[in-house]
């Protein structure tokens, strides 16, 4: 046996990340960095990762986070909610910046019913419901001629902020193991994100709209793209770690085997909203297509 | 650190993660025996970091710093797992780097000797171990990253070579580190 501890130590140096490891790390870190970003004086996100933190209701979430500018509005909206049976809300839901019930979609619709998605699939799913929903307000406020930069500003900073809390979930589902959830929950974000990018390069096209408008329609599109790019990213990253950790664990590959395990091999995504919606999914040697039917459900056998 | 805004600080924390993944890595690898598990742990250590310094907190030394970032990652990914017997315990340090990209099987035995025996150190030995003998950082630096005079370091140096010969049964030579 060699005795010199020192040269036996320095052969320890020769155990390293593979180039795969390291470079999926450092991307998966990039969307990390992107997705939480520089917030120098908020003191209250390092809580994110202190895991004994006290369970705080999600109705308590909703209340602090009303913003005391939206008081006066949102205390009209209730008590138009409650003389009204729920009917305002149910208006609000239409409603696009400038209009009077816009308050109450964005601050009393949309938290009541994130309120209601407790679990981390849940919360992403809502989060890119939420994101796409800007952007549909978006293209009717440039169908109306009533997009303006303050207006595209505000939507986007709204719609960058969804499409990061989306992220955060689904970063979660993926640490959490639950990869199957987590790359349903991307597949739907990118789908809405490429959906809302078609609509808006239409519009673009549209030759009734301004020009100031489609300049800042096209401002928008172009966030939309960036972010549609980084998704098609992390959806690889996800795949790649679900087949690296399937071909460690020993687990044959082949899309015919692994058919029968139904949780890994398939995958339903809900098409919301109805329409007709198209999804492929790309592995790193397949690609795999895919419509909705009548019910709006995608049936697909995922090549892993 | 850089100037506090986004890009900069993207950039800065991205060249401490390009130099020091692989020395993060290992040290998950030394602690839990697991190449899988060390890969996560190391993954999370620079996000913790990044959760840190994107709230404008200060890094003196990133690579001291990951390493106790890393040393709180480990104890709560331990909290975590279920507890597991050493009868289950099946990999040895020495199995544990057989299994990693690394060729010659006696310096496996060799190594996984060494780790072994380093485990029974205090943890700011093993760490000082570590980094002079496998990463090869001056004396000087890890004093400074480690916050110790580098007279004291040398000292601990010594003391912990002396246990680990112990530790594997070498007899004393007059080679002293």
């Amino acid at each position: 046996m060699n005795h010199d501890i020192e040269k036996i130590l320095a052969t320890f140096k020769n155990i390293t990340l593979s180039q795969k490891e390291r470079s999926n790390m450092r991307a998966r870190l990039t969307l990390h960095m992107h997705a939480s970003p520089v917030t120098f004086g908020d003191s209250s996100r390092h809580l994110l990762w202190q895991t004994s933190m006290p369970m705080v209701s999600p109705f308590m979430n909703l209340v602090r986070g009303i913003n005391k500018k939206h008081m006066a509005p949102l205390a009209i909206g209730l008590i138009l909610m409650l003389s009204a049976g729920g009917g305002v809300a149910f208006a609000a839901e239409g409603a696009v910046p400038g209009d009077t019930l816009y308050p109450i979609k964005v601050h009393v619709d949309e938290k009541v019913a994130g309120a209601f998605a407790i679990s981390e699939n849940a919360k992403a799913n809502f989060e890119t419901q939420l994101a796409s929903e800007r952007l549909e307000e978006v293209a009717t406020l440039a169908e109306r001629g009533k997009l303006d930069a303050h207006t595209r500003v505000d939507l986007e900073t709204r719609f960058n902020a969804h499409v990061r809390n989306a992220e955060k979930h689904i970063e979660k589902l993926n640490a959490t193991g639950e990869r199957v959830a987590a790359l349903k929950a991307e597949a739907e974000l990118e789908s809405k994100l490429d959906m809302q990018s078609s609509t808006l390069v239409r519009l673009n096209e549209n030759a009734r709209v301004g020009t100031s408008t489609k300049a800042e329609v096209r401002d928008i599109l172009d966030t939309v793209k960036e972010r549609a790019g980084a998704h098609a990213e992390l959806r690889g990253l996800i795949q790649g770690d679900m087949k690296v950790r399937a071909e460690e664990r020993g687990e044959n590959t082949n899309a015919d085997e692994s058919s029968s395990s139904p949780e890994e091999s398939e995958s339903n995504i809900r098409a919301q909203g109805g329409g007709t919606v198209n999804a492929d999914v790309r592995s790193d040697g397949s690609e795999v297509k895919g419509a909705a039917d009548e019910r709006g459900f995608f049936r697909i056998k995922l090549p892993f | 650190m850089p100037a506090l805004n986004q890009k900069d600080l993207e950039r800065w924390f991205l060249e401490g993660y390009d130099a020091n993944a692989d020395i993060v890595f290992r040290f998950c690898l030394f602690k839990l025996r697991d190449r899988e598990a060390a890969t996560d742990i190391a993954h999370e250590t620079f996000t913790r970091m990044w959760e840190y310094v994107s709230l404008g907190k200060p890094i003196e030394h990133f690579r001291a710093f990951a390493f106790r970032v890393a040393r709180n990652a480990i104890t709560d990914y331990a909290k975590k797992a279920r507890p597991v017997y050493e009868h289950e315990l099946g990999d040895t340090a020495a199995e544990v780097l057989e299994s990693s990209t690394f060729g010659d099987s006696e310096a496996y035995a060799e190594l996984g000797g060494v780790l072994e025996c380093l485990k029974g150190l205090p943890e700011n030995e093993q760490e000082m171990v570590l980094l002079r003998f496998t990463e090869g950082v001056p004396v000087k630096d890890i004093a400074e990253e480690l916050a110790e005079l580098p007279n004291t370091v040398t000292q601990k140096l010594k003391r912990a070579v002396q246990a680990l010969r112990e530790c594997l049964g070498i007899m004393p030579s007059s080679k002293t580190s």
